[in-house]
């Protein structure tokens, strides 16, 4: 599965397609908190991407495909204070 | 064979036979919907196929006949027996091109000619203007559709982008890359609301987009709370900054043409875009502020380095003067636009001492001076780059640059240069790609003689270099003997203007396709002909007026020149809307001067007898004039053109008009020709001659009236040995299974099978023509030499009947 | 893991040619002569990531086929592409309107399709 949930946490890996986003929507509502995980995701579809964005969901791990992150820094707040090269969001404690 | 080619010809002879059987169907029932779709299918999968070979005069006809049907299909034309008729034409054309294909594996380009007047009867049959304009745009283009929704705008100003949302460094590279001459473009990228449901994906279509520098994601409206949101409603949009050529963008963008928009950016608008700058500061603004941007002093130090590079320009065109004015003026200009008044002064007295010694020194100096002070002015870092970069020293040496008369420069795009020396150019290159062909012998004994097959493989290596070499000089030296037909075609103004005055007719002469050009030699050998031609048409050809009247014609004839280029040959039509040859007068007149015999005048066509003009002997003038004379035929006129190795062909209608076409090589300077063997020795056959090669059973062999004959493809073809013709007492060959090695010849309008030994490959080669007593050997048309030094003797064709 | 490609076309030539670019290609290939053939394929579990497919076919063209997979629930999403010749701009069109990602314009030669098939399908 390229998404996979955990209590408080979706982690995102290579190719989230387009079926994702409804599960994602789901879950989100029951989770509004929730942080993503990107760190191993390639590329994501818009229509998962847009849920993640209205949900407000916050980065936790900035994906290590650098063009993915480039385009996804425009748009997706990182977790907890602002990220500079810090790729590695993990460490941050969730809020 | 390929097993796609022969999956192909498959494929293509069963749709040949249902669209044979559809259109019978059609003759029982012509409106029914479903045979016209099928017929259709069969005919567009066919044109498909034929795509994926190069068959270009397949899938033209086919093409043709798909845009025929399309408009049966849809309503706007009927079917009609005529229309049934040409498609079977054009189906019976397909399949002469499959046996073709799968005897030879590929098709002859001399089918070009059938193909065009096949695919324009097609074309003819469907009505209108509108016979077909869908294939007259997008042919190949992958970017159409619907339509340039994504040309640049020019008028696009800064202001409407967000430029300024481009990271800083990202919009120095893209300045950078601006200077080095690429294109930037901005795209906003707008999907349709239902595009998942289409299997889009913009973001990733965003992602992929060629050059692209940087790109966000934009949300169009404030999300909905998440119960109300629909994941499958696309309400992002995509803005990327991209480098490269707008056809690229175009054709990535080819499906969603209509939700992009493509701005050209000014690169100056990168340089003045700055967190915080209002909207609208221009360049000239933002330079004049105190503290200049690191872009905008990379942007200041191109201009002058910009300016160095012209001062040092080696040339000395006509205009230089005021190249060098210019250059004062952008240095001045960028000095006073970065808040520097006091260099003008400086740089005005630098140009006046330029212009004045005719030396671009005192403009350089003024530069280096002011280089050496730009690293004290504390430039941050790639600013300094360049101007260290801008800093190198002058030239040493700084002769007069512009004292030179401009005279000594002028014209030099065009050169006159002798006929002679080009001719010798002509002949050396010549001799140059027959002695090349040595080269895959000398390899062969390396490796069969000597037994070095690294050096045989290197041989071929280096021949394969050469021999592209060789192609391109001669297609060179080609290009430069190339006159447009109008060399000749202009002296005929005069010529039917005093011919027709002095025959006390009307007549209007139309040149078409002067531009179309041919080797000078074709051309000027062209010229003799057709005066003969056109003499003969304004003589016998075209009416007098009264006569014209009289026949319900307009009183002014209309004589018409036309040049067009068929694959590599010039056509020329000569046509008149005179009187036309009447077919049975001129049969008549054939047999009672004897030069046919009363089966032949039984058998012959009309298309046959009309051609009778070209023999010797032969006027079709009741009236003998002065202007053509008596009894001067057309024979000069073939003789002429077979000379060229051009052929000439007529058609005339009694009332309507005569039509004289000749068509002839674009050039003749290198012949192809086929190697065939027979009794050990070989020979060569030139390549427009040959129809085909082929196998005949020697059981397939027919006596009829005292010579041989075979049938082949349904047609009785008569057969002559090489042995016999050359009187070589020797039996023709045959091979394991029994059979004899044919070549058919076209001769004429006539074809012909030579039997002979063996085939080999084609060559090119030069011919030269045979002198002194071989001269008289009228079996050949010359000899060439070959690459391995032996001599070869061309056949020619011609005269063998 | 290979992509897997539904290829239909009603010519056994097309589907060969394109067949052996794709395989050259690196991905999986079924086939299919017409419409019909290729949606019960898609009923019965054929899962492919694409389908390329021609427009003129028996029993049931392109466009209709287009149609009836995206009536299919698993395939609401999937990228289709049409198999066109150059003077079919029209439908094209229409494909697209009935759901297709884009076209193919025929003759199609290898790096062309490749090229194309990496602009529609993420992770080739």
């Amino acid at each position: 599965m390229p998404i996979e949930f955990t209590e408080d946490r979706v982690e995102c890996r290579d190719l989230v397609g387009v079926a994702e986003a409804e599960e994602l929507l789901e879950w989100l509502q029951c989770w509004p908190a929730a942080q993503v995980d990107l760190l191993g995701c390639t590329h994501l579809h818009p229509a998962t991407l847009q849920v993640l964005l209205a949900a407000g969901t916050r980065v936790a791990a900035w994906p290590e495909d650098a063009s993915l992150r480039a385009w996804l820094e425009t748009i997706l707040k990182g977790a907890a204070k602002r990220e500079e090269d810090d790729r590695d969001g993990e460490e941050h404690s969730p809020r | 064979m390929t097993p796609l080619l022969e999956q192909f010809l498959s494929e293509a002879r069963d749709a040949l036979q249902g669209i044979g059987e559809r259109l019978i169907q059609l003759e029982e029932t012509p409106d029914d919907p479903a045979v016209i779709n099928e017929l259709f299918r069969l005919v567009h999968t066919l044109k498909g196929n034929s795509g994926l070979f190069d068959f270009p005069e397949m899938t033209r006809v086919l093409h043709a006949g798909e845009d025929l049907l399309d408009a049966v299909r849809e309503g706007r034309l009927s079917y009609s027996h005529a229309l049934a008729d040409q498609l079977l034409d054009a189906a019976d054309f397909v399949g002469i091109l499959c046996d073709e294909a799968e005897l030879e594996g590929g098709v002859k380009a001399s089918h070009g000619a059938d193909a065009v007047r096949l695919a324009e009867a097609l074309r003819a049959l469907v009505s209108g203007p509108a016979a077909s304009p869908e294939a007259a745009g997008g042919a190949g283009a992958p970017s159409d559709g619907r339509g340039g929704s994504s040309a640049p705008g020019a008028a696009a100003g800064q202001t409407e982008l967000p430029l300024a949302a481009v990271p800083h460094a990202i919009r120095l590279d893209a300045w950078q890359r601006a200077r080095d001459g690429e294109a930037l473009h901005w795209l906003s990228y707008v999907p349709a609301a239902d595009c998942f449901f289409q299997g889009d994906d913009p973001f990733f279509t965003a992602r992929q987009v060629p050059g692209v520098l940087w790109g966000r994601v934009v949300v169009r409206e404030p999300w909905p709370g998440l119960s109300e949101l629909d994941a499958y409603r696309c309400a992002l949009s995509f803005e990327v900054l991209a480098a490269g050529p707008v056809e690229e963008l175009d054709s990535h963008f080819r499906y969603v043409a209509d939700q992009v928009r493509v701005r050209a950016v000014d690169p100056g608008w990168l340089v003045a875009s700055q967190e915080g700058a209002p909207p609208g500061a221009t360049v000239t603004r933002a330079v004049a502020s105190p503290g200049l941007l690191a872009e905008e002093r990379v942007a200041l130090e191109s201009i002058f380095a910009a300016q160095r590079r012209i001062l040092e320009l080696d040339d000395h065109p006509p205009w230089e003067r005021g190249r060098i004015e210019a250059v004062a003026g952008v240095l001045i200009h960028c000095c006073e636009a970065t808040g520097d008044s006091t260099s003008r002064g400086a740089i005005e007295a630098a140009l006046e001492q330029t212009l004045a010694l005719g030396n671009c020194a005192p403009l350089l100096a003024w530069l280096d001076r002011r280089t050496v002070v730009a690293p004290e002015a504390a430039l941050p870092t790639p600013a300094a780059k360049v101007a260290s970069a801008a800093a190198r020293p002058a030239k040493p040496e700084e002769g007069p640059r512009f004292g030179r008369r401009t005279e000594d420069q002028a014209g030099a795009s065009h050169l006159k240069v002798d006929k002679v020396k080009v001719d010798r150019l002509m002949n050396l290159i010549g001799e140059m790609i027959v002695s090349k062909n040595a080269l895959p012998y000398l390899a062969q004994r390396a490796e069969v003689q000597y037994g070095v097959r690294d050096l045989a493989r290197e041989l071929t290596a280096q021949y394969a270099v050469i021999n592209r070499i060789a192609e391109e000089m001669q297609d060179a030296i080609m290009q430069v003997r190339m006159m447009p037909v109008s060399m000749v075609f202009q002296r005929f103004h005069r010529l039917v203007r005093d011919l027709s005055h002095k025959l006390g007719k009307e007549v209007q002469l139309v040149l078409e396709g002067e531009e179309t050009e041919a080797d000078k030699n074709i051309i000027e050998s062209l010229a003799d002909p057709l005066i003969h031609i056109v003499r003969n048409s304004l003589d016998h050809g075209l009416e007098s007026s009264e006569v014209r009247l009289a026949c319900g014609k307009p009183a002014a004839g209309v004589l018409t020149l036309r040049a067009t280029h068929e694959a590599d040959r010039v056509r020329i039509d000569v046509l008149d809307d005179g009187r036309g040859i009447d077919v049975g007068t001129l049969k008549r007149k054939a047999r009672d001067k004897g030069l046919i015999d009363q089966a032949t005048f039984d058998r012959m066509t009309d298309r046959e007898a009309l051609n009778l003009v070209f023999e010797a002997g032969l006027s079709t003038a009741a009236v003998v004039s002065d202007v053509s004379g008596r009894g001067v035929g057309m024979d000069v006129v073939r003789t002429a053109v077979e000379h060229l190795n051009g052929t000439v062909f007529l058609e005339s209608e009694v009332g309507r008009g005569t039509r004289i076409s000749i068509t002839v090589p674009l050039s003749m300077a290198v012949t192809q020709v086929m190697i065939v063997e027979s009794d050990g020795q070989l020979f060569g056959v030139p390549i427009d001659h040959v129809v085909e090669t082929v196998r005949v059973p020697r059981a397939a062999l027919r006596m009829i009236k005292h010579s041989q004959t075979t049938a082949l493809r349904g047609r009785i073809v008569p057969l002559r040995a090489l042995n016999d013709w050359l009187n070589i007492p020797a039996e023709p060959r045959v091979n394991e299974d029994d059979e004899l090695a044919v070549l058919m010849v076209r001769v004429g309008r006539e074809v012909l099978g030579l039997v002979l030994d063996e085939f080999r490959e084609t060559v090119d080669v030069i011919q030269k023509p045979l002198s002194g007593v071989l001269a008289g050997l009228s079996a050949y048309s010359g000899s060439a030499l070959l690459g391995d030094g032996s001599v070869l003797m061309v056949l020619d064709p011609k005269e063998i009947v | 893991m290979a992509k897997s490609i539904l290829l239909v076309d009603d010519s056994a030539t097309m589907l060969m040619s394109v067949k052996s670019i794709l395989e050259i290609g690196g991905f999986k290939v079924e086939t299919s002569s017409d419409g019909l053939q290729a949606l019960n394929k898609l009923k019965g579990g054929s899962k492919p990531d694409l389908i390329i497919t021609d427009i003129n076919m028996p029993n049931m063209g392109g466009l209709e086929f287009i149609q009836s997979v995206r009536a299919l629930p698993g395939f609401r999403f999937l990228p289709i592409l049409t198999l066109t010749t150059e003077s079919q701009t029209a439908k094209r069109d229409e494909g697209r309107r009935l759901g297709a990602t884009g076209w193919l314009v025929k003759p199609i030669s290898g790096p062309d399709l490749i090229k194309v098939i990496k602009q529609v399908l993420p992770g080739v």
